[in-house]
């Protein structure tokens, strides 16, 4: 289409356009112009060699009602404009609805547009739907699971179908079920993928409230990944000078950073190590090459140099991210947060951990954070007392305000601050159970055996629930732990077993979490895919740690 | 009796043709006067349907079959459906859709769609434009229709059941046109509808629908120079593959025939001159003019080589050198053009002519030493007992293959059974002798299975046998959605079905036989339950059988207990809700019970978990509902189905959302819905009065009563602020107060350090001792007041640690007070945790500090490790080594 495009766009749909394409191909695509749909002014046309306005949004009514608010303000005003608005991930009939009674339908064109399941790295994929966990449990939208369901089917249509499928959870059952429904295609059997695990977030809401240790889970935790993008201010990467403020975008993948590979699952310790061993490394590959450089130059030697540049500076950005984390580990607050979160693990007195919090609250620390730690402490205690309840929420909403009410209440949907009824909490018990305290984690071991090393001695409950998958012999159902966790159960009742590839590759096994993931149970899982000799794959609706996890439940008034 | 093979053989330059008669005529269709009558007849064998024509005045018998009606005949000339019309308007169409619906079009812009077999009778109308424009002729273009205005304007309609019009591009007519022909948009080069218009100046004008138009005329052109100027055209005709078109011109007072390829752009054709003046002509009469006089019925084509023009009661057959009359037996007669041949109807005959293939006449030339007619002749001899001497024939194997071939191929052109039969026993016999590499051994079983078709269509496809010929058959297979259609036309299930596995149809042609199939039994008058059993055991084992489509076609019916039962067989759901919602909003038409349609599409839209589709069952149920009580009750079955109303109305109606919640005896949801409300108020006036209403939600019966105190506070401090805004407003004072949290009123009292007013909210709202303080901590490191900091903290913990040290130092660090702030951790009562937050956050030197004046020699022996400054370790030995340890 000729003449010049304005595209609009919902700030979550950036990141998955920063994710699939660069700024160029929008250019040649004849878009001058990128603007987030909470920052189009009404009142101001648009420049007026635009003919085209390209909207992009997921189907939320908020938005749409805002999108149609500007289509309406704007029609009219300037030329005659076209506006296509393309909902992410599919048009919802809400959405046609609100057009329709806004008016606005017959102004626009509709279309829809899936990103389907981004690779953020070779062995994870995400929808990046940061909103899913809110949508499934206190919207109660059954799209997500639509969408989740889709993109099993995609994949099975590449793939072939998955012979053995797991499922726990209730959202993971809604899964099952509409893949049933629509079990209509023939595709062949999948030779290559073993199993399909499907789990839901609301199973362990527990251990994304902790503050995860592996290298690539701190990285988010301090310095925020977008999908695999990584916004960081110059100066942190050693650039000193003008516009050392300046932000600069590092994608964090290892297809991108080979040493990514090596790296991302490490605890901070064996890191410093590891890039220290490197940077020795390189000085005498660097030293080395200084040698050969003096007898014989040619191009395999140049190449040679361009590989020791790119790894140095990598190793260099790795060292420089690092030393900033740890200037981080190096406040009172991390040290109280760690403190606090060990004792809740480790079975300390309700009393002493609320005190602290109690504190926090009141002297109006970050809300997001504050409510992590107390999330945390509810879950294990499986909630509260009437009068701590009580109490807790008078004090946040006294001193976070009164709109506050509606977070408190989200959270108490999602069960994960809420009043104690009498029942005893079986996280306790689960922790017994299934071994998810481990306390021989040693910070320092650089090749740990267990996956409770991402959480500092708590193991992630969905990587022990694998992790009773792959140990022989397997069966779900005689496991008595299994009973504790509520939600729909499904296993195979023979598993399909894959004949192992004649080229030595390992038996691809597929994890699907639905309402998000952490970095530390992405680290678990690769721990057992090393383990167990898998080839795991990590499917998610969004990767997530507990901060942005709590936000997405934040109230929205 | 069938004719003889080798009789009645017509020819015309250098190449044979035969009538072949297909069934002799017994019905009515003997006293039907051709003559006077419009006479349409469908393509692929299919009926005949004559009307009156109106234009030509006849004296009619009172019994005449064409009296207010249009007639339908089977092709043995019975009547099969009798369809009234009384209408007097000019009929500028009458002719057969591709799909054998008879259209009639009326001068005026309406017209008709009719079915010969169920003689129901469509109207449709291209709309007022043609009141005043009429139509002045119109032609059948596969499915759709060409016409023409008497502006001269051509418009497409591209489906004639659907009255939609395409104006194609003006002509630049000024007169009337001598002819025009449309071409099918799938035999145009363009792919679209084109049309050749006589241009009465010369040349065609070619039309692309709304493309382009462009004229050609063939003279004083180089590449065209040795083409026939086309100038005076009559009529056009195309032959039945599109490759050729004839063009008759009446130049100098005689006709000429000219053949060219269609594209205007081949240099191959021909042209011929005749003579078409007939006995029985009256050039007395008042027209004189020859070229309106002799004027042919209709011009068509018979196969690729041979132009038919039809006289009065002769036809005139023209080859590439000669032409060929031939007189028919009765004057009265209707043609059309088959691909292979020409159909001739007339009150006794129901014939083809076609060109004899090759192999026909080397079977069947009389006196032919053809290999054929060797193999032939020694089959009949070998069949009535009486062998000839036929070795010289089986020895030469290459001779016995050419008979073999030949006689496969002239009985796939018989029509006769009786001599299809005999050769392709002579083939079968001849075959014997032949090995596998001497002919495709398929190839006579390929040609049977083809002929049972053949003959099947015969013998039952419907008007009393659709007469196809093999090749027609053969060309139908490239067009399977036709050739089933014009089956389920007159419902022949059983022969579509048999048809489709002989011929080897895609699958999902037999799906849309047996749904139709299915259709049709609906409209049987057994009862439902039985219906509903009968179509489910024939259609279980059939996939893709739309179940929707059938019990549409039920409630059509009036039978809507029968369309449930059969919805429940829709495996999807995506398909069944629609049809249900459908359902319902016809049976609302009708005033009849519709609750149990939704009740039941939303049972099926749980099940189908799809948002979307519970959405699409909730809006349309609360549309067509007003008892909200009854909507309430039926919406709440499944916590799904209240989750998605709850979110609707959220989005759409707040009001019955309230209203919905009281219903659900939800007090605190109503009240954290009217929070909501209320927070989208901008006045603050107008949020005090909503959060009232939240209020009273929350006292009403409340399961937890925090919402109704806490609200209650909100209130309270609300109407706090609104005082003092009305209070400011009176004295002018232009300083907007926000809304703020109550803590933070506090703590801006605190920075002012007006602790007694401070002091007195604090009192009013309850906020706890420790809030307070900690409040005010916060306030004086703002405030950078350490000395009132030191002391306050120091009194607050002066018997227990009332607020953590070390919060209070993270703050002051955090303010950049660092020496403060390290300070304030020495003054943890513990010292082991005071040791361990200084090692934890980097303060080496403190940690050591600490350990040594606490005299921990423990902690410090595990220091040393940790270390790595060489003063700091020199303390530490020098330290240990002091106190002895």
């Amino acid at each position: 289409m000729p003449g010049k495009k304005t595209l609009i766009v919902d700030p979550k749909v950036t990141p998955l356009l920063n994710l699939t394409i660069d700024v160029p191909s929008l250019n040649n695509a004849g878009i001058n112009q990128i603007l987030e749909v909470q920052n189009v002014e009404f009142k101001k046309t648009f420049d007026k060699e635009t003919t085209q306005i390209l909207i992009m949004i997921p189907p939320k009514m908020d938005i749409t009602k805002r999108v149609a608010q500007i289509i309406r303000q704007h029609e009219g005003i300037g030329p005659q404009r076209q506006y296509l608005l393309v909902f992410w991930p599919q048009r919802t009939i809400l959405c046609k609805e609100l057009l329709d009674q806004e008016g606005v339908m017959s102004s626009v064109e509709l279309r829809d547009f899936t990103f389907d399941l981004i690779p953020l790295d070779l062995d994870v994929l995400s929808l990046e739907m940061p909103d899913s966990f809110r949508d499934m449990i206190v919207d109660y939208d059954l799209s997500i699971y639509n969408y989740v369901a889709e993109s099993i089917n995609r994949l099975q249509l590449v793939m072939g179908n998955i012979p053995n499928i797991y499922c726990k959870g209730e959202g993971a059952k809604m899964v099952y079920d509409i893949l049933k429904l629509e079990s209509g295609e023939i595709n062949p059997e999948s030779t290559e993928i073993e199993s399909l695990m499907i789990f839901d977030r609301s199973l362990d809401l527990f251990t994304p409230m902790l503050t995860q240790l592996v290298y690539e889970g701190l990285v988010d935790e301090f310095f925020n990944i977008d999908g695999n993008l990584l916004k960081v201010e110059k100066k942190i990467l050693g650039k000193e000078g003008a516009g050392s403020d300046e932000k600069t975008i590092i994608q964090f993948s290892s297809e991108r950073d080979p040493l990514i590979y090596q790296v991302r699952n490490l605890l901070l310790a064996p890191l410093g190590g590891y890039l220290q061993e490197q940077t020795q490394q390189q000085e005498r590959d660097k030293e080395e090459f200084q040698r050969e450089k003096s007898k014989n130059l040619n191009d395999k030697l140049v190449q040679h140099a361009k590989r020791i540049k790119a790894e140095q500076e990598s190793v260099s950005k790795h060292i420089n991210i690092s030393t900033k984390i740890t200037q981080y580990f190096r406040t009172v607050e991390f040290y109280k947060r760690l403190n606090l979160e060990q004792g809740i693990i480790n079975g300390e007195k309700q009393e002493k951990t609320l005190d602290y919090i109690e504190a926090l609250i009141q002297v109006g620390a970050d809300l997001n954070k504050v409510m992590r730690l107390l999330c945390l402490r509810s879950i294990y205690d499986g909630g509260l007392k009437q009068k701590t309840y009580d109490y807790f929420r008078k004090e946040i909403i006294q001193v976070y305000g009164f709109k506050t009410i509606q977070f408190i209440n989200n959270l108490q949907r999602a069960g994960m601050f809420v009043r104690n009824d009498g029942n005893k909490s079986v996280w306790p018990k689960l922790q017994e159970q299934l071994k998810l305290l481990d306390v021989d984690i040693k910070s320092t071991d650089p090749n740990p055996k267990d996956c409770a090393y991402t959480y500092s001695g708590h193991c992630p409950l969905i990587a022990r629930l694998v992790e009773l998958i792959f140990k022989k012999p397997f069966s779900w159902k005689g496991n008595k732990s299994m009973q504790l966790i509520p939600g729909f159960q499904y296993e195979p009742e023979k598993p399909v077993k894959n004949v192992p590839q004649q080229d030595g590759r390992k038996p691809i096994v597929i994890i699907y979490i639905l309402g998000g993931v952490t970095f530390g149970e992405i680290s678990a899982f690769r721990l057992l895919g090393k383990l167990f000799q898998k080839e795991i794959i990590i499917c998610t609706t969004n990767v997530m740690n507990g901060t942005k996890f709590i936000d997405s439940l934040r109230e929205r008034i | 009796m069938s004719s003889e093979p080798s009789s009645h053989w017509q020819e015309l330059s250098k190449r044979f043709y035969k009538f072949h008669h297909f069934n002799p005529i017994s019905g009515e269709q003997k006293s039907l006067l051709f003559e006077g009558s419009r006479i349409a007849i469908a393509r692929w064998g299919g009926p005949m349907a004559a009307m009156k024509n109106l234009e030509v005045i006849n004296l009619m018998k009172a019994d005449d079959i064409l009296k207010d009606s249009i007639v339908f005949f089977s092709n043995s000339g019975k009547i099969i459906q009798k369809v009234q019309y009384k209408d007097f308007e000019r009929v500028v169409l009458f002719d057969f859709l591709e799909d054998e619906l008879l259209v009639v079009i009326k001068t005026q812009g309406q017209y008709y769609v009719i079915d010969p077999f169920k003689g129901t009778k469509r109207l449709c109308d291209l709309g007022d434009q043609f009141r005043s424009d009429p139509i002045v002729s119109g032609q059948v273009v596969g499915n759709g229709l060409v016409i023409q205005t008497s502006s001269f304007e051509f418009y497409h309609i591209p489906n004639a059941q659907e009255p939609q019009l395409i104006k194609m591009k003006a002509t630049g007519l000024k007169q009337q046109p001598d002819y025009w022909l449309a071409i099918p948009n799938s035999k145009s080069s363009s792919g679209k509808v084109e049309v050749q218009i006589t241009n009465p100046d010369g040349g065609i004008i070619h039309l692309i629908e709304d493309e382009k138009v462009k004229i050609y005329y063939n003279r004083d052109q180089d590449n065209y120079v040795q083409l026939p100027d086309l100038k005076n055209i009559k009529m056009i005709s195309f032959s039945p593959s599109y490759k050729f078109v004839s063009y008759l011109q009446f130049i100098n007072q005689q006709w000429t025939m000219s053949v060219l390829q269609d594209d205007f752009e081949g240099t191959n054709f021909y042209q011929i001159q005749l003579d078409l003046k007939e006995d029985d002509y009256n050039y007395e009469g008042p027209i004189k003019d020859k070229s309106v006089l002799e004027r042919p019925k209709k011009m068509s084509w018979c196969g690729d080589d041979c132009v038919v023009l039809q006289l009065s009661q002769t036809i005139v057959m023209i080859g590439p050198d000669s032409s060929q009359r031939v007189k028919l037996s009765n004057k009265h007669f209707a043609i059309q053009a088959e691909i292979d041949g020409l159909r001739i109807i007339n009150q006794k005959k129901n014939e083809i002519l076609r060109r004899l293939p090759d192999s026909f006449v080397s079977v069947f030339q009389p006196l032919s030493t053809q290999p054929g007619a060797m193999l032939y002749a020694a089959y009949e001899s070998f069949a009535s007992r009486n062998p000839i001497e036929d070795d010289e024939l089986r020895s030469k194997k290459q001779d016995l293959a050419q008979g073999v071939q030949d006689c496969i191929s002239a009985g796939k052109f018989e029509v006769s059974p009786e001599y299809q039969t005999k050769l392709l026993k002579a083939a079968s016999y001849g075959k014997t002798f032949l090995g596998n590499q001497a002919i495709d051994p398929n190839l006579l079983s390929e040609t049977c299975r083809f002929l049972r078709v053949v003959n099947a269509m015969r013998r039952s496809g419907g008007v009393g046998g659709r007469v196809l010929t093999y090749d027609q058959v053969y060309q139908m297979t490239k067009l399977p959605q036709l050739f089933v259609t014009l089956m389920l036309r007159y419902n022949l299930h059983y022969l579509a079905v048999e048809v489709t596995r002989y011929l080897k149809f895609q699958p999902k042609y037999r799906s849309q036989i047996y749904t139709h199939w299915a259709c049709c039994k609906v409209q049987t008058q057994i009862d439902d339950e039985t219906l509903s059993q009968q179509i489910k055991e024939k259609i279980k084992e059939e996939k893709g059988v739309s179940f929707t489509e059938i019990a549409h076609r039920a409630i059509e019916e009036g039978k809507a207990q029968l369309a449930l039962k059969l919805l429940e067989n829709e495996p999807s759901l995506a398909k069944r809700i629609p049809v249900l919602l459908w359902m319902a909003s016809y049976q609302q038409d009708k005033q009849g019970n519709i609750n149990s349609y939704y009740e039941k599409a939303l049972y099926d839209a749980v099940a189908s978990r799809d948002s979307n589709l519970i959405y699409l069952v909730i809006m349309k149920f609360l549309k067509a509902s007003v008892d909200d009580n009854y909507i309430f009750g039926i919406l709440t079955q499944s916590p799904i189905i209240q989750a998605h109303l709850i979110t609707y109305l959220r989005n759409f109606d707040d009001a019955k959302l309230q209203k919905y919640f009281q219903y659900l005896k939800k007090y605190d949801e109503c009240g954290l819905l009217a929070v909501t409300q209320a927070y989208q108020k901008q006045n603050l006036g107008d949020k005090i009065k909503v959060l009232e209403i939240a209020q009273k939600f929350f006292e009403d019966d409340s399961k937890d009563s925090f919402y109704g105190k806490i609200v209650a506070e909100q209130l309270s401090s609300l109407n706090d602020l609104k005082q003092e805004l009305d209070k400011d407003k009176k004295k002018n004072n232009k300083k907007v107060m926000d809304e703020k949290p109550l803590n933070a009123i506090l703590e801006s009292f605190l920075l002012k350090d007006d602790l007694k007013i401070a002091g007195e909210f604090a009192k009013h709202y309850k906020i706890p001792e420790r809030r307070f303080q900690l409040t005010r901590v916060k306030a004086l490191i703002q405030n950078k007041n350490y000395d009132e900091l030191d002391r306050l903290v120091n009194e607050i913990n002066k018997k227990t640690q009332f607020i953590p040290y070390e919060l209070v130092a993270d703050l002051l660090i955090r303010s950049g007070a660092e020496d403060k702030g390290l300070a304030m951790i020495m003054k943890m009562p513990e010292v082991e945790e005071q040791v361990y937050l200084f090692m934890k956050i980097g303060q080496m030197r403190y940690a050591v500090q600490c350990a040594i004046n606490n005299k921990k020699y423990q902690l410090l022996k595990d220091l040393r490790g940790q270390v790595q400054e060489p003063a700091l370790i020199a303390q530490i030995e020098a330290f240990l080594q002091q106190s002895g340890k």
